[in-house]
């Protein structure tokens, strides 16, 4: 695959034209920080990162609205001016996510057992679905049932679902942030492979007794990096232990056969196959990114 | 008065052969419950100015059983309806003649705690407050708390993502939920999640939980268990006006220092409690803050200093603290039986559920307040101030003919007094039938049909809890309910 400049808009509303007349697939990225992660889309890039800037901004609220392509660091600059924080505090992959990437694919950071993932930060959200119709969900305040929950829904969905276009999330006070970094996570980093393992805590002893690579833990036990130079059946490990894995960094060549997420039962797959059905029924969105089929 | 969608004929002529098959399908002749004497006990809900008496009620003790029950609607064309306590303000558990209400009450064990993990994995039928009396041994406790928690159960707390008091600090039901099993309409047993803190891809998590019960049905839920603080404190301050103390929540807010929850209670309010449960609340005050602030001896002196500081700069005339657990639990307990005491005041309420930014709350206020005045009733203000999350009871008496009409005219006057002021319908009771149709005040035709997009998907004959959370159309059903849309395998 040759790489080509992604596809920007300046404005949702130019994007949400230009999905509603495709007449074939494309793959769907923020600032592509986490482009290693899944199995390749063979199609035309399409980003998010011509959609910047904050569009909403109560810090005595502590809500912040911005763009979906707009970059952590700029929000960051932005609340820090008020001693504000992003509460969610995303691994960065060592560069810097956008908004919309960080919401999509919900990875939760260190500080997620007192902060909550991105998803629980979350408070509203513009987005684009298959059919190219730019709509909105969730809204401004903390507590809303008003509806399904489709800004939820869509996190964790890595652009297969929608595409987001703003998000509106929680902002939090600096005092109350804490640094719980990981010891041991640059080595794992250096190793060809690097699994993410989320699992129950009374089982992160076994596993990493089990596991003859590099590791290192998070959330006191209930998150794991594992590194490895050659591929190791993670995801089996993983679902024995009652959690799952994701192959966070992995050769291309790797990916492109074995995926990375983590294998769901037959269940599973038929819930992700009906949201997929509902938000993108002419499979326009990073097809078969998370599982072949979908 | 709300419609409801017509009941169908044939399902109702069918009423026979379907308590037949159902009293096979569960195996035990008390598990079906047929006789309208009985089946009155389900006509209505937390909404009880609403009454339908279903057409026969299937109590599940197991998971198999609501499937089977699901299929056999399913494949029979039956609508249904999960069931837990029936405590929903809005509707939510409101049955249709044609309905088999599926009662999920008798389901109530828990069937695990993990005490390394923080976990609890219990039966949908599990009241809220029993599981914290089951682990506050072991000093944790579930953090979601509505009101109705002695009653209220987990599996309605998820269909509805409830809230309460302490949700300001800890978050409403969707932040802590880990794991459900998951009833397809279709009959499917699906276990989605576990015991670890995220799932693999998709928050199917996030679509499930306040989905109003509407996709499937949730028969056991894994939620995140926290750990009780060394100790909570309530102090209640009074105020000469209720301006005042809205404005003292939103300065105490911008803050940015949580407390765990602050509770906001008007002069009818007020007048209503002290009636009914004697707290001491002060009565002649135009309203009063409960604040809780918890935390270690120092760490709670601290804050009841500074949260005093802020209540006297803000005109405070009034200020109580709980010394002990006995004063503290008083405090609550006017506030946890406010509902019931308004009941007491008045024959009939409409409690609101809208949600606002804090900072507008003064101003919103104002405008309930001027609302009530032009339609002529008699609102009693009681919320979760801390978030915004205002529950205006307007009260009522059902005997004077064509009230209902205005009461509810009322009502969507403050909904969208509160959607104007950057916030939503509802905070914490759900959309239900109540609320159904003031969905396009936040959310266009295209935004609500992404909406019941989702619903199709998984219930395409939309037989799961129908005639809820969206607007009926013209033939008085969910437009585009009828034929759902071919999809792509």
């Amino acid at each position: 695959m040759t790489q080509t400049d992604a596809l920007t808009f300046d404005t949702p509303e130019a994007m949400a034209a230009f999905i509603r007349d495709l007449d074939h697939p494309i793959a769907v990225e923020g600032a592509g920080t986490k482009a290693g992660i899944g199995f390749p889309v063979d199609a035309p890039r399409l980003s998010t990162t011509g959609l910047t800037g904050i569009t909403y901004f109560e810090p005595k609220e502590f809500v912040l609205g911005a763009m979906a392509g707009t970059r952590l660091s700029v929000l960051e600059a932005a609340l820090a001016e008020h001693d504000l924080i992003l509460p969610f505090d995303p691994p960065r992959f060592g560069a810097d996510p956008t908004l919309g990437g960080v919401m999509a694919t919900n990875i939760g950071g260190a500080e997620r057992e007192s902060m909550g993932a991105p998803r629980d930060n979350l408070l509203g959200a513009q987005y684009i679905n298959g059919k190219g119709e730019l709509l909105k969900a969730g809204g401004r305040v903390v507590k809303n049932v008003s509806g399904y929950d489709i800004p939820r829904g869509l996190s964790g969905s890595w652009g297969t679902l929608a595409v987001f276009t703003e998000l509106t999330v929680k902002v939090l006070p600096k005092a109350r942030a804490v640094d719980q970094h990981a010891d041991g996570l640059e080595p794992v980093w250096a190793q060809d492979f690097v699994w993410r393992v989320s699992l129950p805590r009374d089982q992160a002893k076994a596993l990493t007794q089990a596991w003859t690579g590099l590791a290192a833990q998070q959330w006191d036990g209930a998150l794991l990096w594992l590194g490895a130079d050659a591929p190791q059946d993670v995801h089996a490990m993983a679902a024995r232990a009652g959690g799952h894995a994701l192959l966070v960094q992995s050769p291309a060549s790797h990916r492109a056969t074995d995926g990375c997420f983590q294998p769901l039962d037959a269940g599973n797959i038929t819930l992700h196959r009906l949201l997929k059905n509902a938000f993108d029924p002419d499979r326009r969105f990073n097809p078969e990114r998370l599982y072949r089929g979908l | 008065m709300l419609n409801m969608p017509s009941p169908s004929a044939d399902v109702l002529a069918r009423r026979d052969t379907i308590a037949r098959d159902l009293r096979e399908l569960l195996g035990d002749e008390e598990l079906l419950i047929t006789s309208s004497n009985e089946l009155k006990g389900y006509e209505t809900d937390g909404l009880a100015c609403y009454r339908t008496v279903p057409m026969l009620v299937a109590l599940a003790e197991t998971t198999e059983q609501v499937a089977a029950v699901l299929k056999y609607c399913n494949d029979n064309g039956v609508p249904v309806m999960a069931r837990g306590a029936g405590t929903s303000l809005a509707g939510g558990a409101l049955p249709q003649l044609d309905t088999v209400v599926l009662g999920l009450s008798k389901m109530n064990e828990i069937l695990d705690v993990n005490t390394e993990n923080q976990t609890a994995r219990v039966q949908a039928g599990v009241t809220n407050k029993n599981i914290s009396v089951a682990v506050d041994d072991l000093g944790l406790f579930y953090a979601p708390d509505p009101s109705s928690q002695i009653a209220c159960t987990i599996g309605g707390n998820v269909a509805m993502n409830s809230g309460g008091a302490h949700c300001l600090k800890y978050g409403v039901t969707t932040n802590h939920i880990l794991g459900v099993k998951f009833v397809t309409m279709q009959g499917e047993i699906i276990d989605i999640g576990g015991e670890a803190f995220d799932l693999p891809s998709y928050d199917l998590l996030g679509m499930i939980v306040g989905a109003e019960g509407q996709l499937g049905v949730v028969t056991e839920v894994t939620v995140r268990l926290m750990e009780k603080p060394e100790d909570a404190r309530p102090l209640l301050a009074g105020f000469d006006s209720a301006l005042d103390a809205g404005a003292c929540v939103a300065a105490i807010m911008a803050t940015g220092r949580t407390p765990v929850a602050i509770e906001f209670m008007d002069r009818p309010a007020i007048i209503a409690c002290e009636r009914f449960t004697g707290a001491g609340y002060p009565v002649e005050a135009q309203a009063l803050l409960i604040i809780e602030v918890e935390g270690n001896e120092e760490e709670i002196r601290e804050e009841l200093e500074f949260v005093e500081g802020m209540a006297r700069a803000h005109g405070a005339v009034s200020i109580r603290v709980a010394e002990d657990f006995a004063s503290a639990e008083n405090i609550w307990k006017g506030r946890k039986s406010a509902f019931g005491a308004v009941g007491q005041i008045s024959p009939d309420y409409l409690c609101m559920d809208g949600t606002i930014p804090v900072t507008k709350l003064p101003e919103v206020l104002e405008q309930v307040y001027a609302i009530g005045e032009r339609y002529g009733f008699e609102i009693a203000n009681i919320f979760h101030a801390g978030d915004g999350n205002m529950h205006p009871l307007i009260m009522y008496d059902s005997h004077q003919p064509g009230v209902l009409d205005e009461v509810e005219a009322c009502g969507a006057e403050i909904l969208k007094a509160c959607v104007d002021a950057g916030g939503c319908i509802t905070g914490e009771h759900g959309v239900g039938i109540e609320k159904r149709d003031h969905m396009p005040l936040m959310f266009t035709p295209a935004e609500l049909d992404q909406m019941k997009a989702v619903k199709r998907q998984f219930d395409p004959q939309w037989l799961l809890n129908g005639g809820k959370v969206f607007p009926l159309d013209e033939v008085g059903i969910p437009a585009g309910q009828i034929a759902p849309r071919a999809v792509a395998a």
